[in-house]
């Protein structure tokens, strides 16, 4: 966990007042709605349905367990006693009223929190992997670094009016859990052969209304050089970004009208000029940031715990969980745990004030303090000791959050859709629940395998349904709620590359569906794949790889007509 | 008319400090003037505009979102004056046209934010490395000069430091 010094810290505090101040100023009338909407967007409020919706940032999806009660405080005290995780590390409010926001920042502020840039045409939060920093397929962290541009990113004066929003995501792993190349611009960081630090760089992915896999413009930038670098794709982006329709803003619509060739050569230009530049990182710059970051202290345990393998071997209900919510660890003896917020009954990422101080008192308990957020709603408890698993595997069951659907079709990803947001055609909401109560044998789900089923309520794609294995999109026809269905997306590639290594953007199957009918269309295309599939550990997902969408097609038709 | 201010306080009361805009009549421009030209004009006729406003005057360049400030990059000891255009607060431009004109072509005189210059953009403005701001007709002095001390600190090297040497460096 970074630990902010007094200058982070002045920083965070100066920007409560000044967003009070304008706040203050819109209220009174001084300030137009005009002038205050990119400033109150800039500082994650935005305008919903019933209410502000106010959306704080979860730095690379890092959180204390101090600030985990202060989520539940502000759930308490200023909303109506719950809060969302969305896709992108950050937490969501859906009922502050305006003029206690400031208060709300304020006391965020001082767990060393904020909600700067969580919207609007700007540099947003940056986002990584979940188990950063402890998962065994790590080459290298990407903690420091996506710390490092959280800093330079932060009130940028050259980048608060792009185009349009800006998401940088980073990975370090073999695998990208990061989902990096659907991002504005997407980092692996990586060592050459020499051990040296650089950084794959992605350009112009991103979902939406053209979803397009981004194009690598640099096989390995050296590290010293990641500032410099980033500035030059923005400075390019800004400068030459289309500012005439909204949705050709994106820097991808630029990539791809300007070509990737011509785009990568103004980029290279751009940075020729500068990589020399204040902005060159030293090693003493990023040692004195990673020092910040607090260390878990590890004991030397066995690699497996004698006690948990005997639980497992007794308790089927255990063993499950074991297999789909805890992941392996780099330290021997430890292991990483997800707890789903997928849970029958609840909005998916939504979580309750007393919910939130009970996973903090547990992560006091079971782990070093710190939870991770992940961009697939779920919870992660880093660096919890095997002999644990069974005791927190139970203390999680009393709270009804032991739910073993990670990687499984109950594990949906959806945004919050036509029930809180203004911009969504359709709910999402609902439709997940009818999906959750359809599948909700946990034996079918486990029969089914891994899957990714992803929920947007409109083309603006905030449940990433176009890297859904199976994905749905909320549409408004004739004023009514319509959803199209996608199949074979992926947000990023197998590690061993037997799917080609790539995220990949799922294909609509036909004609879209009125809401009563998706959880038919769903179960009709898992019995199509269950009949199509060639071995148990052949996933939907291959299996559309492999056959193509037209048997899933022809079933799903046949079964409507 | 929109007052002109620097972080020290008020230039001008009528948001021009003597230049005159140069917007297509040569005649309503005396000789002498201090001049500011569109870049097309500039790039063809600085010569003339020279000679017309002679050593007493001085010319100056206003630049629109999208022109590019490489065009004047070999002109700039000539320019007294860059005035760099805001058609609306949300256009971010300008802010990459400053930090060019300062970073990269090394211009160290007076660059102005015009158009529409508001309290809320004015810190942004100036780490970009604008010195003067044309404030828009509603916008109060008084609280626009607050405005440059929205910050005492910032993470990132900006082009201000090209003016005022105040930089930190990330995370100092």
């Amino acid at each position: 966990m970074y630990q902010y010094t007094a200058f982070d810290q002045s920083i965070v505090d100066q920007r409560v007042a000044q967003f009070r101040d304008q706040t203050e100023r819109f209220i009174s009338g001084e300030l137009g709605g005009e002038e205050f909407k990119p400033i109150r967007l800039q500082n994650g409020l935005y305008v919903q349905k019933h209410a502000p919706m106010l959306r704080v940032a979860i730095p690379y999806g890092l959180v204390n367990t101090k600030q985990v009660r202060m989520f539940a405080h502000i759930a308490r005290e200023y909303d109506h006693n719950y809060a969302h995780f969305s896709t992108r590390q950050n937490i969501q409010y859906n009922w502050p009223e305006l003029h206690r926001v400031p208060d709300i920042l304020a006391e965020l502020a001082t767990v060393q929190m904020h909600a700067i840039q969580t919207s609007g045409n700007c540099i947003r939060n940056t986002t990584t992997d979940q188990f950063a920093g402890v998962a065994p397929d790590e080459v290298v962290n990407p903690l420091v670094w996506a710390e490092i541009i959280r800093q330079w990113s932060t009130i940028h004066p050259e980048f608060a009016f792009l185009p349009r929003k800006f998401k940088i995501a980073i990975s370090g792993s073999a695998q990208d859990r990061a989902a990096t190349l659907v991002h504005d611009i997407g980092l692996i960081a990586m060592k050459d052969a020499s051990g040296q630090i650089g950084f794959r760089v992605a350009a112009g992915g991103g979902l939406g209304r053209t979803p397009i896999v981004g194009t690598v413009i640099r096989d390995f930038l050296p590290w010293q050089h990641l500032i410099s670098y980033l500035e030059a794709i923005l400075r390019v982006y800004n400068r030459l970004g289309r500012r005439d329709n909204k949705y050709k803003a994106r820097i991808k619509i630029l990539v791809k009208e300007s070509t990737p060739a011509q785009f990568t050569e103004w980029v290279e230009t751009e940075f020729e000029a500068t990589k020399n530049g204040p902005q060159l990182l030293t090693q003493a710059q990023v040692d004195a940031i990673a020092a910040r970051f607090t260390q878990a202290a590890y004991r030397e345990l066995p690699a497996d715990d004698a006690g948990t393998v005997t639980f497992s071997a007794s308790s089927g209900e255990f063993a499950r969980w074991q297999r789909r919510n805890v992941h392996a660890h780099r330290v021997s003896g430890y292991a990483s745990v997800s707890v789903s917020l997928k849970r029958l009954g609840m909005p998916p990422g939504d979580i309750t004030a007393d919910e939130l101080d009970a996973i903090a008192e547990l992560a006091d308990q079971y782990t070093q303090g710190e939870l991770r957020v992940t961009h697939e709603q779920n919870l992660v408890f880093a660096d919890v000791e095997k002999g644990e698993l069974p005791a927190l595997w139970s203390d999680l069951k009393a709270l009804g959050m032991a739910v073993p659907n990670i990687g499984l079709i109950g594990n949906i990803i959806a945004c919050p859709g036509g029930d809180f947001c203004d911009l969504a055609n359709a709910v999402s909401i609902p439709v997940a629940a009818a999906i959750h109560e359809r599948f909700e044998s946990l034996d079918y789900q486990f029969d089914i395998g891994e899957l990714d089923l992803n929920i947007s309520g409109c083309i603006n794609a905030c449940g990433h349904h176009h890297v859904g294995h199976i994905g749905i999109l909320g549409v408004d026809k004739h004023d009514e709620e319509w959803y199209q269905i996608t199949i074979g997306g992926a947000q990023s590639g197998m590690p061993n590359g037997t799917d080609g290594g790539t995220a990949k953007i799922g294909k609509i199957i036909g004609p879209s569906f009125a809401r009563a009918q998706v959880a038919d269309v769903v179960e009709n295309l898992i019995q199509t794949y269950l009949s199509l599939r060639e071995r148990d550990d052949e996933r939907f997902v291959d299996v559309v790889a492999r056959t193509g969408i037209d048997p899933f097609k022809e079933r799903v038709y046949a079964e409507v007509n | 008319m929109p007052k002109l201010i620097n972080r020290y306080g008020v230039v001008d009361v009528n948001g021009t400090d003597g230049w005159l805009e140069y917007t297509g009549d040569a005649g309503a421009i005396p000789a002498g003037a201090k001049v500011l030209l569109p870049l097309t004009e500039f790039r063809e006729f600085s010569g003339t505009w020279q000679k017309h406003v002679g050593a007493k005057g001085a010319l100056g360049v206003r630049l629109t979102p999208s022109d590019d400030p490489a065009l004047i990059a070999n002109d700039l000891d000539k320019l007294a004056l860059i005035a760099v255009e805001f058609p609306a607060f949300t256009d971010g431009r300008g802010y990459s046209t400053a930090t060019l004109l300062r970073e990269r072509y090394g211009y160290k005189g007076e660059l102005r934010a015009v158009g529409d210059v508001l309290r809320d953009q004015i810190f942004l403005m100036s780490r970009s490395g604008f010195t003067t701001f044309a404030l828009r007709n509603d916008q109060s002095v008084e609280k626009a000069l607050a405005a440059f001390n929205d910050f005492s600190s910032y993470y990132q090297h900006a082009a201000d430091r090209f003016v005022y040497q105040h930089a930190l460096p990330l995370a100092a």
